[in-house]
């Protein structure tokens, strides 16, 4: 049995260089992995649930109750943070907004991975199976096609396909963070339980629209696959998101401060803060990228912003 | 309150800050006496204790530097909600927002926010700051070892392999590793020993925070966004006056 496996896993790379150059599915199975994104998908867009979940960074560890139902178009979700000091999260996402794919579609969580798209950036393997939460699970590797971007490794339960676990992996192969079940009771959540359980609790929403409409600053290199999904206005600048559909980076070009004339990276778990200043004109600004992607990268975007428009 | 019983409840509040269960009026007070008193007992106590975490965290000991608790005190005192936009403020009453024309996802990380932002980015690695003077052209060389920290203590090869992790449980809350890491500049081959300003430690905060709240609204990675976020409360409810209190904050 071990030697079945262990041989399976050794082969596996000999099997891909075999069938290197095959474009979009480079993976063992494109079926069965089409059909788990799919799963998932549909899993976390439709599915009520609470559980505990345990998040792992640089060394720390958190704990976190989690609670989540889909009614009336909207997506409520609930977290509790169970250490550090008492926070709660309480967030309604309407299914209607148009963030991810402005035109195209409703926000769907996990949508990225079942856009075609992602093939062309990511392969996907199957790795056999786990148990996590005390639930059976599929394990699915993503991992990136170029060094633009973080692979992920999933745990879809395989029942639902809600994914309890999710690991996010560095390019030596290194875990920068893992976000993991420990319990999981699928079915109907009350309205209670959605409910913050202290007046202190922040509230998140996306009822405020997404812009995309070019603001100052456009990027004159983008790494293969990165989409702009939203535009804010800062009170002393500019914020742009951008995602290939499973990562996210954010762009801060802010008014010069002073106190902020530094130019470097700064790291918390798997996200990345590059900072770098940025001359246009007369006046001079403080670009930080911050992202959950290789901060090489991040300082190459930080370096490409370039202003879009004349002052 | 005595002094021997006051330096007590400082000294339990200096644990609750390590524990990251220190309120927003306990982080005050242990930064105020601290500034008061750089080389007494307290502040000396929060250096061996930053110490003792670092080793158990196998990061690379690095003593704090004396002052830093008074450069983020000034931060914190700095950073009022009416100078959060210039300008604004002086038209409406103490209890309004006066940076209510910002747009709304602004406001969470004023100065309500500030307490926890201070122990919240304390968990950065920052790692390299090159330290040039601003309008000088040159880029400070990145190091090509500078990466994310992963969560196990040895690099995996490539390929399918989770490793066990190495993890402490504490809060991502608690500020148990002010430490600053700080790289040689390449340039020079000289060790520079900064501390990251505290502005910087808040900007860095911020900016965090605002790329996780953005990344859960997009939605392609359901949960996990809030969770790297680790939000603090807003400290909206809290009694302004508790500040004038004088006595020892209750422990949870």
């Amino acid at each position: 049995m071990i030697r079945s496996v262990l041989s399976r896993y050794l082969w596996a790379p000999v099997f891909l260089l075999t069938v290197a150059g095959a474009p979009a599915h480079s993976t063992e199975d494109p079926e069965r992995v089409d059909e788990l994104l799919k799963r998932l998908g549909s899993a976390v867009s439709s599915l009520d649930y609470e559980g505990l979940v345990t998040f792992e960074h640089a060394g720390m560890l958190d704990t976190l109750r989690v609670v989540r139902a889909v009614k009336d178009g909207a997506l409520h979700e609930r977290i509790h943070y169970m250490s550090g000091s008492p926070r709660e999260v309480v967030s309604t996402l309407s299914l209607a907004n148009h963030c991810l794919a402005p035109g195209s579609g409703p926000l769907m969580m996990w949508s990225g991975v079942t856009d075609p798209r992602i093939h062309a950036l990511y392969d996907f393997y199957l790795r056999g199976q786990a148990r996590i939460a005390d639930r059976d699970t599929v394990v699915l590797e993503v991992r990136p096609k170029d060094n633009d971007r973080f692979g992920v490794v999933l745990n879809l339960d395989a029942e639902t396909g809600l994914p309890l676990k999710s690991v996010l992996v560095g390019a030596d192969g290194g875990m920068l963070e893992r976000y993991q079940f420990v319990d999981l009771k699928l079915g109907a959540v009350s309205s209670e339980a959605l409910s913050p359980e202290t007046a202190a609790a922040r509230h998140v929403d996306n009822s405020s629209e997404c812009t995309l409409e070019a603001g100052r600053w456009a990027l004159k290199w983008t790494p293969a696959g990165y989409r702009k999904i939203s535009r804010k206005q800062l009170p002393d600048g500019e914020m742009m998101v951008f995602t290939d559909g499973l990562a996210v980076f954010s762009i801060f070009v802010q008014s010069y401060r002073p106190e902020l004339a530094f130019r470097g990276r700064a790291f918390r778990g798997a996200t990345v803060a590059y900072m770098g200043l940025l001359q246009a004109g007369a006046k001079r600004y403080n670009v930080t990228v911050v992202g959950e992607i290789p901060d090489n990268t991040a300082k190459k975007l930080a370096d490409s912003v370039v202003p879009s428009r004349p002052e | 309150m005595t002094r021997g019983n006051e330096q007590e409840s400082l000294f339990e509040s200096l644990s609750a800050l390590m524990d990251g269960e220190a309120s927003e009026f306990e982080v005050r007070r242990v930064l105020k006496a601290m500034v008061d008193d750089p080389d007494g007992e307290l502040a000396q106590r929060w250096s061996r204790m930053q110490l003792a975490s670092g080793a158990m965290a196998r990061d690379a000991v690095c003593r704090v530097p004396a002052g830093l608790a008074g450069s983020i005190s000034a931060a914190i005192a700095e950073e009022a909600p009416d100078t959060g936009a210039a300008g604004r403020g002086a038209s409406s009453g103490p209890s309004d927002n006066p940076a209510s024309n910002d747009p709304t996802w602004w406001r969470p990380f004023g100065r309500g926010a500030v307490a926890a932002a201070v122990a919240f980015v304390a968990i950065l690695g920052v790692r390299e700051f090159g330290g040039q003077p601003a309008g000088t052209s040159d880029l400070a060389a990145a190091p090509a070892s500078a990466v994310q920290q992963t969560v196990q203590s040895t690099p995996q090869p490539t390929g399918f392999a989770i490793p066990t992790p190495t993890a402490r449980l504490v809060s991502a809350g608690a500020p148990a590793i002010l430490q600053p890491r700080i790289v040689p500049d390449q340039s020079a081959g000289v060790v520079q020993r900064r501390t990251p300003p505290p502005e910087l430690m808040l900007h860095l905060n911020r900016v965090m925070a605002q790329h996780a709240e953005q990344s859960a609204l997009t939605g392609t990675q359901g949960l996990l966004p809030y969770a790297r976020a680790g939000y603090s409360a807003p400290e909206a409810n809290k009694a302004p006056q508790q500040e004038q209190e004088d006595k020892a904050p209750e422990r949870r």
